[in-house]
């Protein structure tokens, strides 16, 4: 599978990465290919463009916060899940994603 | 029913000649109504049955009005006075404290150390049981003087409660009153003087011990706790008898480390307690800068203002923790509540112990200006306590405290002793002696000055010396022979003219002449300098600097004298600021005249023990500034981070700002600015320590970063990490938790580790308890770069070979290393 994700934790120093690194470690083992954009406290990094989402089997919005440019995710069918999800048991939130 | 609604009873049936009678029908006690002391004995509780009788000529009227009385306005006039001081206002207890729960009581911090000792609430002195003061010829004459004495003394109450009804101090002085107007005491009184022939002050003193064996035998604290009002009272009505001569003075005795708790101490009688056991000071009654509260500080002594004194009355003798930096009196703390204390003693110890490592060398700062940093003393314990916290000298010896609180001034010989015993310790670094600076708010009895309207513009200072020139002329004799055991310097306070200047240095010509004449010690030459603390001495510097080899500036008075507020005055303190800018301007203005002369500066007032002023003088160049003894570790801590090229152009910056927030606000970013820490630290890496909770597993790491001087604020620090933890637990799994916060109360961003010797719960994502705890702590707004490597940090905790070696390494140099390698830090 081709997945996307965003992550956003509440101060955006710790979590935020942490549930990155995850999402992309665990991803990896499964198979599946990933790019994940972070929000923390330094903004946006590596932003998934209109392209990357198009392309996407699916989206993980990884968030405990209102993200910026949430408009990109519209009608796009989406995972909403808290990052404390993420970081209990991703292999159970990547194995519950249908394509 | 205790002295106030007694006394408010009281009042009622005196406006009725009938005798009226309460029988408490639980107790069988009889109160006679007309008397507050009988009233409290009869021992009335809440839903006791009473039974009222009134007998008399009017006893219908008085009848229906005590009946009215009781019914309407007894059941709300009983309100303890101690709730009144519970108010929190905008205190925020660190969240480890409050999860403990302490009973305590706020007032102003006055000086943020911490006592923790037995209070002790300093009611006036305790009354002797018998004065001999003569026979009595004529007990009519007695009776009238007694009377007399009455009156007065309750018209003098009756002016303090003036129309302020509703304060605690005014009913406080309320039931004063109705105790002074007691019927039985009163009788008691007349009876001994008629019958027995006594003196109306051993009446006084037989019905203060008779009545004070009644009230202490009351099963209600509230009402013990009156005792201390009668003997307020009847010390009051033996002083308008006796005179103050015969009645000793409310002299303090300390037995055990106490935390002395009392409503107004004069500087003179701060300096008579024992010195030994007096661990904290509470006043009621004070200014955060009067004379008290400035010696307090220079004691290092924890001192909180604003506490109402009567409320604590009844604690006397309890276990007590004086929290200085919150500004709060703990009382009667609980197991939980001394483990917080122990840690916070601990954490002050730290950074106490870390501040040493810069003491006993002069500092300079990273582009190698330099700046003495002095202290300001009283006496010569505290010259050797000034040396111990690593003075470069004394900047401001106040001498006269060797004249108050006593009967005539010190003679030649004793002065030269403490002079020289000062200036022994001091070696070869020099003493600036202050002359006599008496008058304004330090009164000295045997001067016979005048009683002033206005004392803070009245003869004070220099302005005293031509009237006691012969007092002023043993105390330059005494400084200039003490003189072959250092290097002392003489400075003159208050000055506000060049004739006072040319005036002193003409005598200190005489005096120093006619010593060498006689052939004693005396110096060639002596040092002679100024105090700048009024405006007028300020715009004149570059006169005075003729005949004057140096300057000090006394910030408090110039402050004061150039804003024209009464820094002790509790109405308009709050305009009490040297960060005003004309403060800033009228001090630039004296530095840069006084050194266009080529004059040395000091500045010697309480804004020089601030850190955040500390870029004004290095900006300025002053040549010393001179604080209480505590405070110099610190600020030679500080002065090695600072550059002076920097704080000159802040200073440019400064004495354009438009308001005193403005200033603070530049002067709080500045030194943020300047914190060079690094941001992992084998110093802020902890192995092996004992944390029995979360609660204390964060505040040991904060206060890590607190010792490091990598906050000041550890308060702020601790509640922005446990908000953080409100939202979820920053347990992440694995043993792991990274408690992190962004807060300005922050001097340098910060990684702290701590690697407990048990693990603690933590209510992790996996339910695990907790062994490793790596704190992330950033300023708001501070550097990007650090966001970064936090980021590299948080990625790198979902590696197991990352977690496995921060399992296992226990040296935090080993730590450290690694850290810097893999998060990539040069």
């Amino acid at each position: 599978m081709h997945i996307v994700a965003v992550t956003a934790c509440p101060t955006g120093i710790a979590h935020t990465y942490m549930a990155a690194e995850k999402l992309e470690k665990v991803a990896k083992e499964l198979g599946h290919t990933i790019k994940v954009e972070t929000q923390g406290a330094m903004g946006i990094e590596n932003e998934l463009t209109a392209a990357d989402i198009a392309k996407a089997d699916v989206v993980i919005l990884a968030t405990d916060i209102a993200i910026e440019k949430a408009s990109r995710f519209a009608g796009v069918k989406k995972v909403e899940i808290p990052v404390q999800r993420v970081l209990r048991d991703a292999k159970a939130v990547l194995d519950g994603l249908k394509p | 029913m205790h002295a106030r609604p007694a006394s408010l009873l009281q009042a009622v049936a005196q406006r009725y000649r009938s005798r009226i009678t309460l029988n408490n029908l639980r107790t069988h006690k009889t109160a006679n109504v007309r008397s507050v002391f009988s009233l409290v004995g009869a021992e009335i509780r809440g839903n006791d049955p009473c039974r009222l009788r009134v007998d008399g000529p009017d006893q219908d009227q008085a009848f229906q009005a005590l009946r009215g009385f009781i019914e309407h306005e007894l059941p709300g006039s009983d309100d303890p006075p101690t709730d009144d001081s519970h108010g929190t206002g905008d205190l925020i207890l660190p969240y480890s404290l409050k999860i403990a729960g302490p009973t305590y009581l706020t007032g102003t911090p006055a000086h943020k150390a911490l006592a923790w000792a037995t209070l002790h609430v300093a009611q006036t002195w305790p009354l002797p049981t018998h004065l001999d003061v003569g026979q009595v010829d004529d007990p009519c004459v007695e009776l009238a003087r007694f009377d007399r004495a009455r009156q007065i003394l309750a018209d003098r109450i009756q002016g303090r409660i003036g129309s302020d009804k509703q304060s605690v101090e005014a009913q406080i002085l309320a039931a004063h009153l109705g105790m002074l107007r007691d019927e039985e005491f009163i009788e008691c009184i007349h009876h001994s003087i008629w019958q027995q022939r006594c003196s109306p002050a051993q009446a006084i003193l037989d019905a203060a011990g008779h009545y004070g064996r009644t009230l202490r035998s009351s099963e209600s604290a509230l009402i013990r706790e009156r005792v201390l009002d009668l003997e307020d009272l009847c010390r009051q009505l033996l002083v308008e008898i006796c005179g103050s001569q015969v009645i000793p003075s409310a002299a303090v005795g300390l037995d055990r480390p106490s935390i002395l708790a009392v409503d107004r101490l004069t500087p003179s009688a701060f300096l008579a307690l024992d010195r030994e056991n007096l661990k904290g000071l509470i006043l009621g009654d004070a200014g955060t800068t009067s004379h008290t509260i400035v010696l307090a500080r220079g004691r290092g002594l924890a001192t909180l203002a604003g506490v109402p004194i009567a409320s604590l009355k009844a604690r006397h003798g309890v276990e007590a923790i004086l929290d200085g930096a919150l500004g709060i009196l703990v009382l009667e703390p609980d197991e939980q509540v001394r483990t917080y204390y122990r840690m916070e003693q601990a954490r002050l110890a730290g950074r106490q112990a870390r501040l040493q490592e810069s003491v006993g060398s002069r500092v300079e700062t990273l582009d190698g200006a330099t700046i003495e940093v002095a202290a300001n003393i009283s006496c010569v314990e505290e010259a050797t306590l000034a040396f111990r916290h690593g003075a470069d000298g004394i900047g401001l010896f106040r001498t006269e405290m060797l004249f108050m609180d006593r009967d005539g001034p010190p003679d030649e010989q004793a002065q030269v002793a403490v002079y020289r015993e000062v200036l022994t310790a001091a070696g070869d670094r020099p003493v600036v002696f202050r002359t006599l600076d008496v008058g304004g708010d330090k009164d000295v009895p045997y001067l016979g000055l005048d009683k002033e309207d206005n004392p803070l513009l009245g003869n004070r200072g220099v302005r005293v010396y031509r009237t006691h020139e012969s007092l002023f002329r043993t105390q330059l004799r005494a400084m200039l022979q003490a003189a072959e055991h250092g290097r002392p310097w003489i400075m003159i306070p208050m000055v506000s003219n060049l004739e006072e200047v040319l005036w002193v240095r003409s005598v200190l010509d005489q005096v120093r002449a006619e010593l060498a004449e006689s052939g004693r010690p005396c110096p060639p030459s002596i040092p002679l300098g100024a105090m700048v603390e009024t405006p007028a001495a300020a715009l004149i510097v570059d006169q005075l600097c003729g005949p004057l080899d140096f300057l000090s500036i006394g910030t408090n008075d110039l402050t004061q004298y150039l804003l024209a507020v009464d820094r002790t005055n509790g109405h308009i303190r709050h305009l009490y600021d040297p960060h005003h800018p004309s403060v800033l301007r009228a001090i630039r203005h004296i530095v840069d005249q006084a050194h266009c002369h080529g004059k040395w500066v000091g500045v010697c007032g309480e804004m020089a023990a601030d850190p955040l002023n500390l870029p004004v003088w290095l900006g300025l160049g002053v040549e010393e500034i001179s604080v209480t003894p505590a405070s110099i570790g610190t600020l030679k801590d500080e002065v090695q981070g600072c550059e002076a090229q920097q704080a000159r152009t802040l200073v440019a910056d400064l004495v354009g700002c438009r308001t005193a927030a403005d200033v603070k606000d530049r002067l709080l970013a500045w030194r943020q600015r300047q914190g060079l820490f690094d941001l992992v630290d084998p110093r802020t890496v902890c192995v092996g320590v004992d944390a029995p909770t979360k609660a204390h597993a964060i505040k040991a790491l904060v206060d890590r970063l607190y010792v490091e001087g990598r906050t000041d604020d550890p308060v702020t620090v601790e509640n922005a990490l446990w908000q953080r933890e409100s939202t979820y637990s920053t347990g992440l799994g694995y043993g792991f938790a990274i408690p992190h916060c962004q807060t300005q109360a922050l001097t340098a961003d910060s990684v702290a580790i701590l690697k407990l010797a048990r693990p603690v719960e933590w209510d992790a994502l996996d339910g695990k308890p907790v062994s490793v705890v790596i704190l992330l702590a950033r300023r708001e707004g501070g550097d990007k770069r650090h966001l970064q490597v936090l980021a590299r940090l948080a990625r790198s905790l979902m590696q197991d070979s990352f977690r496995q070696f921060l399992e296992q390494a226990d040296d935090p140099e080993q730590i450290v290393r690694f850290l810097r390698q893999e998060l990539n830090l040069t």
